[in-house]
């Protein structure tokens, strides 16, 4: 579960994201959009730990990540847009470096080979050195590392960027499933298509603020995008019909 | 968490073929100095056990000669090579292994192997010490310059935190493999030297056991240095290449101008009398004063016959019961000895002003203080050639005054013309060396431990330094 309680961070004057409060349960997604600078990386970098916020708090399966951020960390994935692999290790390598890490010095090569499977990435492929793999295929290699961890929640910044259709579509059924399966996803995205797909929740940001929460079903893509558009040239919001 | 870390940093070495190269180079170099080094040493204790039979024999069958006229004849004392000196030879190209026993006259050293050495032999000695000192440094930083830098750069180092990982760990895991890997260098030569140093022939230094012990404690410090400031710099450059760079500059400086630079500064700031004017001065006051003819000469071994016609109660030196002419020869010695005292404690005291002025140096160059250290325990250093040079004085002067009893007791009334022969030149002892131990081999680096110390706590807080700023200002990015 991840929860945002009037979560604010201000760099100097400039107020990154104010006061957000969001509350993904298991099985549940929030896609956030936004332009750049509307506080969505912000906001993932707040659930990491990696900054400290001005006020508020994130919680993820209840540890306040700034007083627990390691307890916080147990159960998080975080799938940056360009994953970024050990080159000279072999997928295999890889995932089982990112499993210690994590604390799992006990799975053997045939378990590590079903998590990478399960991300999509066969055998033959996880045996290659990791300098030939694509972004897609470095991103099933970070799926299949969160699956090792048993990740609950996931934090995914603009995982989807750069994929060609194909390998798009693949991670976005694999996330379906992670969802499906009970995990708590906030992803980061400009693909309003995809976050139709994906989330529970679609989240509109601007200048740090969330200014829209939707139901995916209850809109079509095309409001969806007229909806985001009209926000993002500063109109006010107009809702579903 | 840091085992994890360290086996993927070796699976990345290994596959990284610059880091197996410059590796397997700095091996191959530290294999050839410890060969180089023990071909050395038993080179020098072979020539050395011929020369000291052939001065035996020598002086065994010089024949009938006056006994203060074969003190002039004399002998040398032949400074051993210790195994030691495989490893690390220290000054002992510099210095001079054989000193020439002659009454009336301390000599300083002869024999320096350096003197046949062509120039660029002075400015890159291959020796096991001297590897590991320079290029073990070099490693380091090879390998290590983009241990956070590089993280950065590709991103990897936002997920590993991410993850849940602690920089500190981070830093340890890598630590350990680059510690690991070098150590694997400096055991492996301390190994390859304390092999060749049992070969037979080679003397073995008291505590040889304790001293290579020592050693390796020594090596594993000082390139903990350089471990936790590759790290250090590392995490606070922006680009792995900046961090490359600002540890070249580092390496330059510490391993390559320091040692230079220091002994000379400090040559040129305390500079030991000239070779050619100490041998002068040497034998213009411990000869002149006795034995010329200003007043005071005249009157000092005026002074030596009184007092002996009053020790045996006789009014001419003829009815002395003994050599009169060995009696004052002997007094000559006594009074040239006191003026070698304090002429060699004036040359030693530079030397000593040298070493503390070169040891400001170390401040910027641990490789300075370590270099000292590393000498003293492999007994190579100025302190142990001191403890020789003195023990071989001593042994002149026992010698001489053996000499010149001879011929006090035996000689009578035949002064200069009384002579002995073989019988007795064989009876006469050989110049016996026993190195000091530990203890006191190392009682003069004591400063040179406590700024290897000083440097290695400071490494250590510009590697926390980096923990503290390098990660955190990165991961917001």
């Amino acid at each position: 579960m991840l929860e945002a309680k009037e979560l604010t961070k201000s760099f100097g004057d400039v107020r990154a994201l104010n006061a957000l409060n969001v509350r993904i349960g298991a099985g549940e997604s929030l896609c956030l959009l936004g332009a750049n600078g509307a506080g969505k990386t912000t906001t993932i970098n707040l659930f990491l730990a990696f900054i400290e916020p001005t006020s508020g708090s994130a919680l993820v399966n209840g540890h306040d990540v700034q007083r627990d951020p390691v307890g916080s960390k147990r159960h998080l994935a975080y799938i940056p847009e360009q994953v970024a692999l050990y080159p000279s290790l072999t997928g295999l390598e890889n995932l089982e470096f990112l499993a210690e890490l994590s604390g799992h010095r006990d799975y053997g090569t045939d378990e590590l080979l079903r998590f990478l499977e399960r991300a999509g990435l066969d055998a033959l492929e996880a045996r290659r050195r990791v300098s030939g793999y694509s972004k897609g295929m470095r991103q099933k290699v970070a799926i299949a590392a969160a699956l090792a961890r048993r990740a609950s929640a996931f934090l995914l910044d603009e995982p989807l960027s750069g994929l060609d259709p194909a390998a798009a579509n693949e991670f976005t059924e694999v996330l379906a499933d992670l969802r499906r399966d009970g995990a708590a996803i906030l992803l980061a995205t400009h693909d309003i298509f995809r976050a139709m797909e994906l989330g529970t929740t679609i989240g509109i940001m601007k200048s740090g603020e969330l200014v829209e929460q939707l139901d995916p079903a209850s809109v079509t893509g095309a409001e969806l995008e007229k909806i985001y558009l009209d926000h993002m040239r500063g109109g006010a919001a107009g809702g579903p019909a | 968490m840091i085992r994890a870390i360290a086996r993927k940093e070796f699976t990345q070495y290994w596959r990284d073929g610059r880091v197996v190269t410059v590796f397997g180079i700095v091996a191959l170099l530290g294999l050839a100095a410890t060969v180089t080094g023990w071909s050395a040493v038993s080179t020098m204790e072979r020539e050395r056990a011929s020369a000291v039979a052939m001065d035996r024999e020598i002086w065994d069958t010089q024949g009938l000669k006056n006994p203060h006229t074969a003190a002039h004849f004399s002998r040398y004392a032949f400074q051993p090579t210790f195994n030691l000196a495989v490893f690390d030879p220290g000054l002992t190209d510099y210095v001079g292994n054989a000193i020439w026993l002659e009454a009336h006259y301390r000599d300083p050293a002869a024999l320096r192997p350096v003197e046949d050495a062509v120039e660029i032999q002075r400015i890159a000695q291959l020796n096991p010490a001297w590897v590991i000192q320079v290029f073990g440094p070099l490693l380091i930083f090879i390998l290590l310059y983009g241990a956070v830098a590089a993280e950065r750069e590709s991103g990897t180092l936002r997920q590993l935190l991410a993850a849940g990982m602690r920089p500190v760990s981070l830093l340890l895991g890598k630590a350990v493999s680059a510690f690991s890997l070098t150590g694997l260098l400096v055991f492996g030569v301390l190994l390859g030297s304390a092999f060749l140093m049992s070969a037979e022939g080679i003397e073995r230094l008291p505590d040889t056991g304790l001293r290579t012990a020592a050693l390796a404690a020594l090596y594993l410090v000082y390139l903990a240095i350089f471990v936790f400031l590759a790290l250090g710099v590392s995490a606070l450059s922006s680009r792995s290449r900046t961090a490359l760079a600002g540890l070249m500059g580092i390496w330059i400086v510490a391993t390559i101008l320091g040692p230079r630079i220091g002994p000379d500064v400090a040559g040129a700031l305390a500079p030991a009398p000239p070779a050619h004017e100490f041998t002068a001065r040497l034998q213009r006051e411990s000869s002149d004063p006795f034995w010329g003819g200003s007043d005071e000469a005249v009157q000092r071994r005026q002074q030596v016959l009184d007092d002996i016609l009053a020790e045996y109660g006789v009014e001419t030196v003829e009815e002395l019961p003994i050599n009169y002419d060995g009696h004052l020869l002997q007094e000559s010695e006594e009074f040239a000895n006191d003026v070698f005292d304090a002429l060699y404690d004036e040359l030693w005291g530079s030397y000593e002003r040298q070493r503390a002025i070169a040891r400001v140096f170390a401040l910027f160059s641990p490789t300075i203080a370590a270099q000292n250290v590393s000498m003293a325990l492999a007994g190579t250093d100025i302190h142990a050639y001191r403890h020789f040079a003195d023990e071989a004085e001593q042994f002149r002067r026992e010698f001489v005054l053996l000499l010149n009893q001879e011929m006090i007791d035996h000689g009578g009334a035949d002064g200069y013309a009384y002579v002995s022969g073989n019988d007795f030149w064989r009876q006469n002892p050989d110049f016996a060396y026993t190195a000091p131990g530990i203890g006191d081999a190392v009682r003069g680096v004591r400063g040179d431990v406590i700024i290897l110390l000083l440097w290695f706590a400071m490494a250590v807080a510009v590697a926390a330094l980096g923990v503290r700023r390098g990660f955190l200002g990165e991961v917001a990015a």
